[in-house]
């Protein structure tokens, strides 16, 4: 005990003093719960609060570790201080660790980030589901609702497409590991794969947070849809997959389709297809008609061109024909007239008489003796004689 | 072939036709597999049974198994 009086800087001092002395409390981890969390500048300030009691505490540079917020569980850790000054006392923390599922969700929030990092989240690895697939994959559970949603939305709209259902434990140790198996074992087989589950805690849906599941989605070649849980959860399967369906009907209403859509489709294209074979076809007949048209106006041009030439020359050839007709027909007259001017029918018009013998004219007297018959010919008629005298002229 | 390869397929033939750049003999050429495609998707449609399956792992080859569907409420 001192025996003198001290001042309040002496006491406090002495205070400070102990709790530096104080090995044990140096560096310790409390646990708490935080309440009154407030930032001022760069440090911060809260109250760590057990079930009966509470602390305290300093933050400084408080960005530096995990930050919490008011209702954190949480795990501190530093030393007691006194405050000499104020005479308080209260624990500087130098680092604060989330605990439970508070920690879970960090953890998970750090591994989405180093997965997203590594690409496992890009959508340019992403393929689409496809809008008509014949053999459907499901990874699930085999029994519960789920597969039994998925079959029933499927088989209100869908008929013929086939459902593979490959049984794994959704939930529980070990889980994780079944669904990546099945993921590899099914990845090429089928036209879409689906991993599905049902609504659960945060816990129950860790499988689909695990790295092993994340990784053997983003591996499948064959489109994953990733329907697990509710509407409002999202895991790391939904992130790595091709598509993500906000639960096992929505996934469900994803695949199914209506079998008359497709031929719908194919229809809707064969007829796109045939009005362009049309096209191409009226453009052929166009262009062969265009070509024949010019076709026949070149023949017409080459005809009209031959026509005339051939009308000049016959015209050339008919005027030359008349002209030597015109030639012939005078000479003829010509050569008629002098034929004409021998007739002996002439002369026995003029008055003349022709005398034959035998039935052979009669040119000179020394043709003649006395008492021949002679005929002769006048021009109305004939007259039978004798040859009475013979005279010569000398 | 799967439906989507043929739609696919259907699809690229289409387009080609679209485009117009082809003579007649390739169109109609075209135009016939195209029709062959959608006779075989039909056909395909109409054969599937619509079946569910249960997968299960036998020395690493999948075996397809009966599997009924507790329909009931």
């Amino acid at each position: 005990m001192f025996n003198k009086t001290l001042s309040v800087e002496e006491l406090n001092g002495y205070i400070h003093s102990i709790f530096l002395a104080e090995e044990m409390l140096l560096g310790v981890t409390v646990f708490g719960e935080v309440s009154g969390f407030k930032a001022s500048g760069p440090h911060a300030y809260f109250t760590l609060k057990g079930a009966n009691a509470a602390i305290s505490c300093n933050l400084f540079q408080y960005k530096r570790t995990h930050v919490p917020k008011d209702g954190d569980s949480i795990l501190v850790k530093g030393s007691p201080d006194y405050y000499i000054k104020t005479g308080k006392l209260s624990f500087n923390v130098t680092s604060v660790q989330p605990v439970g599922i508070g920690q879970l969700h960090i953890e998970l929030e750090e591994l989405k980030k180093k997965l997203a990092a590594e690409g496992l989240f890009d959508p340019a690895h992403k393929v689409s589901v496809p809008r008509f697939p014949k053999e459907v994959c499901v990874i699930t559970s085999q029994t519960g609702a789920v597969i039994r949603d998925i079959y029933r939305t499927i088989r209100n709209v869908n008929q013929t497409l086939n459902i593979h259902v490959y049984n794994v434990r959704v939930q529980g140790i070990g889980a994780e590991k079944e669904i990546a198996d099945a993921l590899r074992k099914t990845d090429g087989m089928y036209d879409v794969i689906i991993v599905a589950r049902g609504g659960g805690s945060f816990e129950d849906l860790a499988p689909f947070n695990t790295e092993l599941v994340a990784r053997a989605i983003y591996d499948c070649e064959t489109p994953v849809i990733s329907a697990v849980g509710h509407e409002t959860d999202f895991t790391l399967s939904d992130l790595a997959a091709d598509a993500r369906a906000a639960t096992p009907t929505a996934a469900a209403h994803l695949v199914g389709y209506n079998e008359g859509e497709y031929i719908a489709s194919v229809f809707s294209l064969m007829s796109n297809a045939a009005i362009s074979l049309e096209k191409i076809l009226t453009d052929n007949q166009n262009r062969f008609l265009s070509w024949s048209k010019s076709f026949l106006a070149y023949g017409d041009k080459l005809l009209e061109k031959y026509h005339s030439r051939f009308r000049l020359k016959t015209a050339a050839f008919i005027n030359a024909s008349k002209f030597f007709l015109s030639k012939k027909e005078s000479f003829l007259d010509k050569r008629l007239s002098l034929y004409a001017g021998c007739n002996p029918i002439g002369y026995l018009q003029k008055g003349y008489m022709g005398i034959s013998k035998n039935g052979r004219r009669v040119l000179s007297v020394g043709d003649l003796a006395i008492n021949d018959d002679i005929t002769i010919r006048a021009k109305d008629g004939e007259v039978l004689a004798v040859v009475k005298e013979i005279k010569y002229e000398v | 072939m799967k439906f989507e390869e043929i739609l696919d397929e259907l699809e690229t033939i289409s387009s080609t036709l679209e485009r117009g750049d082809l003579s007649l003999e390739e169109g109609i050429d075209l135009y016939n597999k195209g029709l062959d495609l959608s006779k075989q998707a039909v056909t395909m449609l109409r054969e599937g049974k619509g079946k569910i399956t249960l997968l299960s792992d036998e020395l690493g080859k999948l075996a397809e198994n009966a599997f009924e569907v507790d329909d009931n409420d």
